[in-house]
């Protein structure tokens, strides 16, 4: 393990008016490490993703990347160098699936791009439906499309936010896979998801989020997915994670 | 990444994405047609005379016809979360509103041409002489109204009821552009125009001061 | 933002209004031309001057706001604009009040009250903003945007309004000894009645978000 975080927070809060979401926050990302982030519903998750994201800024608190608090430039920086997974999709609906590749590529200035799109369609197996529109596709390929969006740039820091969601369970192992390899590539990865059995082979920390900060937090070595959810009811007085 | 090639990369997807959709395009020109004949049959052609001091009507229906196609300019962004998408990108925010910008104001440029072929054919327009300081005024006038129709979409897009919400608010902002565009059309079609005009001055004035705001204010529009 | 604070505004701004009505009443003499009605004159300037202090508050609290991202300054912001409809409101009712023995009509498109129409319309927007938004984490941010936009707008507006009006409004108002200190006393007074309508307002503002904080956190 690094010594240094590719990215760390310190004491954030984040206020919506007047109601704070995060106090206090305290989190720190290396290269190589898949970080598994739980809790419940509206406890703050997609907040702290937002703040790591830059889409939001914190009320208080520290954000340090590759070492340096973020000031405009590193925001620029680690924005280049990030690869955020949503609920939402990110596509277009009326560019096809090419034309949003091409289009991210362009705009995460990738190198090279014609043959990634090729290389990122035929990993996720959309090379069949390359020239369709958005639009068209399924859930579970649109799913698809939005994860080669987000490898396009073979980005060093990976968001993920509820990858899961939409996947059969044959596209499930997949993506186990795929985190697997990326890990190996020293790719730093927050996982935030309900399905902690999927991904907790290739899972190295588990953290879980309750009260605005991070209640609960340690190695995933010799932890078993019975042993993660009786925590988590522990943390959070809730059994919804599977 | 150069920011002029990002802009125009966000100019170039826009573009296509409306040439594919037609609706937003078709509906808004449409609208534009059927209000110019809504004033026909309003309007008494015996006391408005186009030429000489109704050209402003033509600026209410590109005010009304625009407002229709600026309006959903960054509320389509919200669909499928691709606004987000454009905020992680590691480009200046500013070529977002830059982007969106050219392709608004590209579409009023044409909304406006076809605006005047069909008055010339419908109402008897005649501008002329006068067209090239009638284009140049409404250019004038036209970016103004692009820059501010632009930051309203996007400080809207994520805001319930925007679209209702979006003429009222870009409305009262837009008249003294209309003024102005009513009292340059009128003095354009007459020998009393001069490239000079107190007034194409004051348009200027609101371009840069609304453009140079807009870029700087457009990340607190969208930002959480 | 202490209640006491508020209370000894109020209590001015009630003696500086009482004050100026009786100057008003009792002590400015009635104008030759217009009669008793040209008395509105000393709230309906005023008003408008106060007008313009507080939306240039408005734009002032956003811009803090935007940079400083507290929650003091949306409220301030908030307050000084709604302060600032209510006297935009206030000038449009009174001006026509004035106008209408003035010149005849109820309403005449002269430059300043036309400039005034359209500010009212301005920032009634901005309340429906605010409205259509309440509850809304980002509210505050798109509300301080649009009040900059606004401000921005407000000379721009009067220049051209100007340009475009014919001169009714009389230019130049020549004021007596006695109308002058009647004048400024209203002035105060109108001012004084305006910081402490949006000081209470701006303590409400602070009150419902405490609440709702309270209330977020059961």
């Amino acid at each position: 393990m690094d010594a240094l975080p590719l990215l760390a927070a310190q004491g954030l809060w984040k206020r919506f008016g007047a109601l704070p979401v995060l106090k206090g926050l305290d989190l720190a990302l290396y290269p190589g490490e898949l970080t598994l982030l739980l809790g419940p519903n509206g406890a703050g998750k997609t907040t702290l993703t937002r703040l790591l994201s830059t889409l939001a800024r914190p009320s208080r608190g520290t954000l340090r990347y590759r070492g340096e608090p973020l000031g405009e430039k590193g925001r620029l920086g680690l924005r280049s160098e990030l690869g955020y997974l949503s609920h939402q999709s990110f596509l277009y609906g009326h560019l096809t699936a090419e034309e949003n590749l091409r289009f991210f590529g362009r705009l995460y200035g990738v190198k090279d791009l014609e043959r990634r799109v090729e290389e990122l369609l035929r990993q996720v197996g959309l090379q069949e439906a390359r020239r369709r529109p958005a639009s068209t596709f399924s859930r579970g390929m649109q799913q698809r499309l939005a994860l080669a969006r987000v490898l396009l740039p073979d980005p060093p820091f990976l968001l993920l936010d509820e990858p899961y969601a939409g996947l059969d369970p044959e596209g499930s192992r997949t993506l186990t896979n795929l985190l697997t390899t990326l890990k190996d590539r020293r790719r730093a990865i927050l996982l935030v998801t309900h399905e902690v059995e999927d991904c907790l082979p290739a899972t190295d920390r588990v953290a879980i989020l309750a009260g605005g900060r991070i209640a609960w937090e340690s190695p995933a070595a010799g932890l078993t997915a019975q042993a993660v959810k009786e925590r988590y009811f522990e943390v959070t007085g809730e059994g919804r994670v599977r | 990444m150069n920011t002029l090639r990002v802009i125009w990369v966000l100019f170039e997807k826009d573009f296509r994405e409306e040439l594919r959709r037609k609706e937003n395009v078709a509906s808004s020109l449409l609208f534009a047609l059927l209000s110019l004949v809504l004033f026909a049959f309003a309007l008494d052609p015996t006391r408005v005379n186009l030429n000489e001091t109704g050209g402003g009507l033509l600026w209410l229906v590109i005010l009304f016809a625009g407002s229709l196609f600026m309006g959903g300019s960054f509320r389509k962004e919200t669909e499928n979360g691709t606004l987000q998408a454009l905020l992680l990108s590691p480009t200046d925010r500013s070529a977002i509103y830059a982007g969106k910008f050219l392709l608004n104001l590209l579409f009023l440029l044409v909304l406006e041409a076809l605006l005047i072929f069909f008055a010339f054919v419908l109402l008897d327009f005649r501008p002329g002489p006068g067209l090239p300081a009638l284009a140049g005024s409404w250019c004038a006038v036209t970016f103004g109204y692009a820059a501010v129709g632009t930051l309203l979409s996007a400080l809207l897009a994520q805001v319930r009821g925007g679209a209702v919400l979006y003429p009222i608010l870009l409305f009262p902002l837009m008249v003294p552009l209309v003024i102005a565009a009513a009292t340059l059309t009128e003095r354009a079609l007459s020998p009393r125009f001069s490239w000079t005009d107190p007034w194409l001055r004051l348009v200027l004035l609101f371009d840069i001061l609304f453009f140079t705001a807009s870029l700087f204010l457009f990340e607190y529009a969208v930002e959480e | 933002m202490e209640k006491r604070t508020g209370t000894v505004l109020w209590i001015l701004a009630a003696a500086a209004n009482a004050v100026a009505l009786a100057l008003v009443f009792l002590y400015a003499p009635v104008e030759v031309q217009m009669g008793a009605v040209q008395k509105i004159f000393y709230y309906h300037v005023p008003s408008a001057i106060v007008c313009y202090v507080l939306l240039f508050l408005a734009f002032l609290f956003s811009v803090l706001y935007l940079w400083r991202e507290e929650p003091l300054y949306d409220h301030l912001a908030y307050a000084a604009a709604e302060v600032g409809w209510v006297f935009i409101t206030a000038v449009l009712v009174t001006g026509p009040v004035w106008g209408r023995s003035a010149w005849g009509k109820w309403w005449v498109w002269e430059p300043r009250l036309t400039s005034f129409l359209v500010l009212w319309l301005t920032y009634s927007a901005y309340f429906l903003l605010r409205l259509f938004s309440r509850g809304e984490g980002r509210t505050a941010k798109i509300a301080a945007v649009l009040a900059i936009v606004a401000f921005f707008d407000v000379p721009i507006v009067h220049k051209a309004i100007s340009w475009w009006g014919s001169i009714v409004h009389p230019k130049k108002v020549v004021l007596e000894p006695p109308m002058r200190l009647t004048f400024l006393v209203s002035l105060v007074a109108v001012f004084l009645l305006g910081a402490a309508l949006a000081f209470t307002r701006t303590r409400l503002g602070l009150l419902e978000a405490q609440k709702a904080e309270r209330e977020g956190w059961a």
